[in-house]
């Protein structure tokens, strides 16, 4: 058994005992990282503090139902990315899914690029990591929630597909068409036709 | 502004993916999840498609800068906060005979 795991298990027990120094720990463990995802899910940083709140409430209120399968950081994820949804819900707004290939009218019938599609390369421009972060806020909720956890330092891509609730051959498509999406916002922001908006 | 004026090959090889292939695979490809044949075949069409090279180059930046989690500062009383999510806890658990 993985020391991490030791420590999550022993950590469960404390807190399923009711021991309010782990919830503390687990508070600081976690719950900067977990701002930030809700930061970046939640447009308003009041409701996202709110949905922490939430969250790690019901952490505690559920830490009886945690087997272990997965870290608890990753259990925690699943239980804050619920919350997230639940807020977003309260405000009128669905998550939006989207499988589509953003990119399928730049082919022909038999794969290659149509006649005129161009690309530019970015590599002389400076504004390239605000550029890929604004078209990463725009990205369909689910796209965005997948990217932001993959990159977690140390969130494996099996844990992450656990979090949300997807087979991981699905979490790949949805990282891929996201990335592609992001790619292509990118480069209508950064290419010759881009808008003021983006300069 | 530089604009590519390479074109992609159309050598007719059936084994060799489609721009839209390699473009599909990237992920994986970056990832290193593809076989060591299939990243022969894409590793050859990249070299010999320029609008593809660029296009990978964009897709690395992409997944570059997605990697890095811009994490967002607690606020000032977040600790308050926390303090008040125990005794909430604690409450709840008293009321429900755990205490």
């Amino acid at each position: 058994m993985e020391a991490q795991h030791r420590e999550d298990l022993a950590l469960a027990e404390r807190l399923a005992a009711g021991d309010e120094a782990a919830a503390t720990e687990l508070f600081r463990r976690l719950s900067g990282e977990m701002f930030g995802y809700a930061r970046k899910m939640v447009a308003d940083p009041v409701l996202a503090e709110d949905v922490l709140q939430e969250a790690m409430l019901g952490m505690l209120k559920s830490i009886g139902k945690y087997d272990g399968r997965v870290s608890l950081r990753a259990w925690g994820y699943g239980i804050l990315r619920h919350k997230v949804v639940d807020a977003q819900r309260k405000r009128g707004r669905e998550p939006i899914v989207s499988g589509a290939d953003p990119e399928a009218d730049d082919y022909r019938g038999d794969g290659h690029w149509k006649d005129g599609v161009t690309l530019e390369p970015w590599n002389e421009k400076a504004e390239v990591v605000d550029v890929v972060r604004k078209c990463m806020d725009a990205l369909p909720h689910n796209q965005r929630e997948a990217l932001f956890l993959r990159a977690l330092d140390g969130m494996p891509a099996k844990e992450v597909a656990v979090v949300l609730e997807m087979s991981y051959a699905n979490l790949r498509q949805v990282l891929h068409r996201a990335r592609q999406a992001v790619r292509r916002c990118a480069d209508q922001a950064l290419g010759p036709q881009a808008t003021e908006e983006w300069s | 502004m530089v604009m590519s004026k390479f074109e992609c090959p159309e050598s007719g090889d059936p084994l060799m993916p489609s721009c839209h292939l390699v473009a599909d695979t990237l992920s994986d490809y970056l990832e290193e999840q593809l076989s060591d044949a299939d990243r022969m075949l894409l590793e050859e069409h990249l070299r010999a498609c320029g609008l593809c090279m660029v296009y990978l180059d964009q897709f690395r930046a992409v997944y570059r800068v997605a990697g890095q989690v811009d994490c967002s500062e607690l606020p000032d009383d977040f600790e308050e906060v926390m303090g008040a999510v125990i005794r909430r806890w604690q409450a709840d658990r008293q009321a429900d005979g755990k205490e």
